[in-house]
C-alpha cells in the first residue's frame, strides 16, 4: 500500500503541483473580501436563479395559489437567515 | 423524590434514565405500529408516496445530524469557532435549493426507486452497477461507524459495556425500519426532530445565559489570546493549520459536496421520492434547509460557550457532554441526552433503509434481471429488502467493533464521502443539463474521477490544509466534467429516444414528454 502511494506521489505529483500551486497562492492572496463576496454570490445567486424559472415550473400540484404557496417565496424566506449570519460573521479587511 | 432524582451511572438521574429508556421504548412501538401500513414494495421503500412536505424536511435533518455531528461539529467550535458551521449553513440553502428545483422533479417525475436507477436509466447498467456499489458499501460503512459511536456513547452516559449497547441499538432501530419502512423511518424523525430541537435549544440557551449573553460570550473568547482571534471568523483564510480554508468551504463544500449530499445520497432523495406530490418533494427540501439553520444554534453555540465555560479540555469532542453536565438539571438533561441518543437513532435507521433499498434494486434486481429476463416482482422485493435489512444491521454490528482501530472516524468517513461525491455529481448534473452527454462520457467521467480523487488524496502537499478533503472533492468534480464532456463529443450521441424526458431543457418547455413522463409513472 505504501509503494502504490510512493509510485502515485513520483508520477502525478510534480505535474499535479505545477497546476495547483498558483491556484492555491491565487486563492490565498485573495481571501479578503473575495471570500465573503463568494459566498454572498452562491446565495444570491440561487435566489435569482429560481425566480427565473417558469412559474407553473416551481408551483406545480401546489395545493393552493397564493402567495404563501409560492415555492420563489419559500427560497427567497429561507435563504434569507443565512445571508444574514454569513455577513454579521464576515471578514472585510 | 430524592432518590428519584439520585445521581446514577454518567452523573444521570433516575428521572433522566426513565426519560431516555421511555423515549427508545416509545420510538420502537410507533415505528412498528407503521408495520401495518406496508402492504408492497412501493410501502416499504417510499412510504406509499404519501410524505407531506413537513415530514420531509424534518427527516431530511434529522437524518443529516448524526449524533456524531453533535459530539464533533461541537468539538470543531470548541477549537476552531463559528467556522465549524459552516457545514450546516454554506452546506445546506444553496445545495438544497438546487436539489428542490432541478434533481427532485427530474427524479419524481420519472418514477424512480433510487439514484442509481436514474443513472442506468440516463447512462447506461456500468454506471448504474458502479455507482450502486460504491454507495450501497458506503451506507454500509457508515452504519457501522453509527453503531460504534453509539455503543460508544451509551458506555459514557451509561456505562454499558460495547455488545450491550450495540445490541439494544440493532434491535431497536432494526425492529422499526423491518416492519415499517420507510414510513417508520420518518415518522420516528418527526418525533426525533422535536426532541433534538427541544433539548439542543435548551442546551445552547442555558449555555449562552450561563456566559452572560452574545456579547459577553465575544468579548470573553477574543480576550484569551491570539489563538481565539478567528472565532468568529465564518470563512478563514488559506493556511497549513486551518481545516476549513475559505476556497475549500465555499468551492468544495457549498458547491460540490453539498449539491452532490443532496442531490444524489439516497439517504436524502429517498424521503422525497415518497413525497405525496412534487410540490411537497420541492418545500420538503426548502423546509429542511431552513431548519438546517437552527442546527449550529444547538450544536455550534454550545461549543463555543465551552471555551469559556469549561476551558483548557484537550479534546474538544468532549465539549458538548461536559457542558449537558454542567448546565442542564434533572429531567433536562435526560432529554438532552434522549437527544443525542434520538440523533443515533435516526442516521441509524435512515443508512439502514437506503442500504437494503440500492441493494434490492438496484444490484439484486439487475442481477435477476440478468439471470431471469425481468425484474423481481413488489413482492418478491418487499422480501429481499426485509432480508437485507436483517443481515446489514446485524453485519454493520459485528464489523463495527473494528473501526476501533482507525484514528480518527470522523475523518476517516469524510475523506470517503470527498473521494465519490465529486464524480458522481459531475455525471449527475452533466446528464441532466446537457442532452449530448453520452452512456461512454458518464463511464468515464465516473471511473477516471474516481481515479483522480484516489491520486489527489495520496499526493501530499497538494493543498494548504492537513485533510485535504474539501479540495479533494472540487478538483475531482472539475476533472470529471471534463472527462465525462470530452469523451462524450469524441463518441456518437445517445439516440434520442433513450434521452428523451431525461434532460433539464425538455422537462421544462416539452407538453408532449410531460405527458409521455406522467404516464411512465403511473
Amino acid at each position: 500500500m505504501a509503494n502504490a502511494s510512493n509510485i502515485v506521489t513520483t508520477v502525478f505529483g510534480p505535474p499535479l503541483k505545477a497546476v495547483l500551486e498558483p491556484v492555491n497562492h491565487f486563492l490565498a492572496v485573495h481571501y479578503l473580501p473575495w471570500s465573503t463576496l463568494c459566498a454572498m454570490a452562491l446565495f444570491a445567486g440561487a435566489v435569482v436563479w429560481v425566480w427565473t424559472l417558469k412559474k407553473e415550473y416551481v408551483n406545480v400540484d401546489a395545493p393552493r395559489q397564493g402567495f404563501w404557496f409560492d415555492l420563489r417565496v419559500w427560497t427567497v424566506l429561507c435563504l434569507l437567515p443565512h445571508v444574514v449570519v454569513y455577513l454579521y460573521f464576515a471578514k472585510w479587511s | 423524590m430524592s432518590g428519584f432524582n439520585q445521581a446514577t451511572v454518567g452523573g444521570l438521574s433516575y428521572i433522566d434514565l426513565f426519560i431516555i429508556f421511555s423515549y427508545v421504548v416509545g420510538v420502537v412501538l410507533i415505528g412498528v405500529y407503521y408495520g401495518k401500513y406496508i402492504k408492497s414494495a412501493s410501502d416499504f421503500f417510499l412510504a406509499g408516496r404519501a410524505l407531506p412536505f413537513w415530514a420531509i424536511g424534518m427527516s431530511i435533518v434529522v437524518s443529516d445530524i448524526g449524533g456524531t455531528d453533535f459530539l464533533y461539529v461541537g468539538g470543531a467550535s470548541y477549537t476552531y469557532g463559528i467556522s465549524a458551521a459552516n457545514f450546516d449553513w454554506m452546506g445546506s440553502m444553496p445545495a438544497m435549493i438546487i436539489a428542490a428545483f432541478i434533481f427532485m422533479p427530474y427524479y419524481w417525475r420519472a418514477g424512480v426507486y433510487t439514484v442509481p436507477e436514474f443513472l442506468g436509466r440516463r447512462y447506461n447498467a456500468a454506471v448504474q452497477v458502479i455507482h450502486a456499489s460504491i454507495w450501497g458499501s458506503i451506507t454500509l460503512v457508515g452504519l457501522a461507524i453509527i453503531f460504534f459511536g453509539t455503543a460508544k456513547f451509551l458506555n459514557i452516559i451509561l456505562g454499558w459495556n460495547y455488545w450491550l449497547g450495540v445490541s439494544v441499538t440493532v434491535v431497536a432501530v432494526g425492529l422499526y425500519t423491518f416492519s415499517g419502512g420507510l414510513t417508520a423511518v420518518v415518522m420516528t424523525d418527526v418525533i426525533q426532530m422535536i426532541i433534538m430541537f427541544v433539548g439542543g435549544l435548551s442546551l445552547s440557551a442555558l449555555s449562552l445565559w450561563e456566559v452572560g449573553g452574545w456579547h459577553a460570550l465575544k468579548d470573553k473568547v477574543l480576550a484569551m489570546g491570539p489563538q481565539y482571534a478567528d472565532h468568529f471568523t465564518i470563512l478563514r483564510p488559506m493556511s497549513a493549520d486551518n481545516p476549513y480554508p475559505w476556497a475549500g468551504i465555499v468551492f468544495g463544500l457549498g458547491i460540490v459536496l453539498a449539491m452532490a449530499y443532496f442531490s444524489g445520497n439516497q439517504a436524502i432523495v429517498q424521503r422525497v421520492f415518497g413525497a405525496r406530490s412534487e410540490w411537497d418533494a420541492k418545500g420538503g427540501m426548502l423546509f429542511g434547509g431552513l431548519l438546517k439553520f437552527f442546527v449550529p444554534l444547538m450544536v455550534a453555540l454550545p461549543g463555543l460557550c465551552a471555551v469559556v465555560l469549561v476551558p483548557g479540555m484537550e479534546k474538544g469532542d468532549n465539549a458538548v457532554p461536559a457542558m449537558i453536565r454542567l448546565l442542564l438539571p434533572a429531567g433536562i438533561r435526560g432529554l438532552t441526552f434522549s437527544a443525542l441518543v434520538a440523533s443515533f437513532l435516526s442516521s441509524a435507521d435512515t443508512s439502514l433503509s437506503a442500504a437494503s433499498t440500492i441493494w434490492t434494486t438496484d444490484l439484486y434486481g439487475r442481477l435477476h434481471q440478468l439471470i431471469k429476463g425481468r425484474y423481481p416482482g413488489e413482492k418478491h422485493n418487499l422480501y429481499v429488502g426485509r432480508t437485507f435489512t436483517v443481515i446489514f444491521v446485524i453485519g454493520a454490528a459485528l464489523a463495527s467493533k473494528q473501526l476501533e482501530e482507525q484514528k480518527s472516524i470522523y475523518n476517516f468517513m469524510q475523506s470517503l464521502f470527498s473521494m465519490i461525491q465529486g464524480p458522481i455529481f459531475a455525471i449527475l448534473l452533466l446528464g441532466i443539463m446537457w442532452k449530448r452527454i453520452n452512456q461512454w462520457g458518464g463511464l468515464a467521467g465516473l471511473v477516471l474521477g474516481l481515479t483522480c480523487s484516489y491520486v489527489l488524496f495520496h499526493v501530499d502537499g497538494l493543498f494548504p490544509a492537513e485533510d485535504p478533503f474539501l479540495f479533494v472533492a472540487w478538483w475531482s468534480f472539475v476533472f470529471s466534467l471534463a472527462v465525462t464532456v470530452v469523451v462524450s463529443l469524441l463518441t456518437p450521441a445517445d439516440p434520442e429516444e433513450k434521452t428523451r424526458g431525461m434532460v433539464f431543457g425538455q422537462v421544462m418547455r416539452d407538453g408532449k414528454i410531460q405527458r409521455v413522463l406522467a404516464q411512465r409513472v403511473e
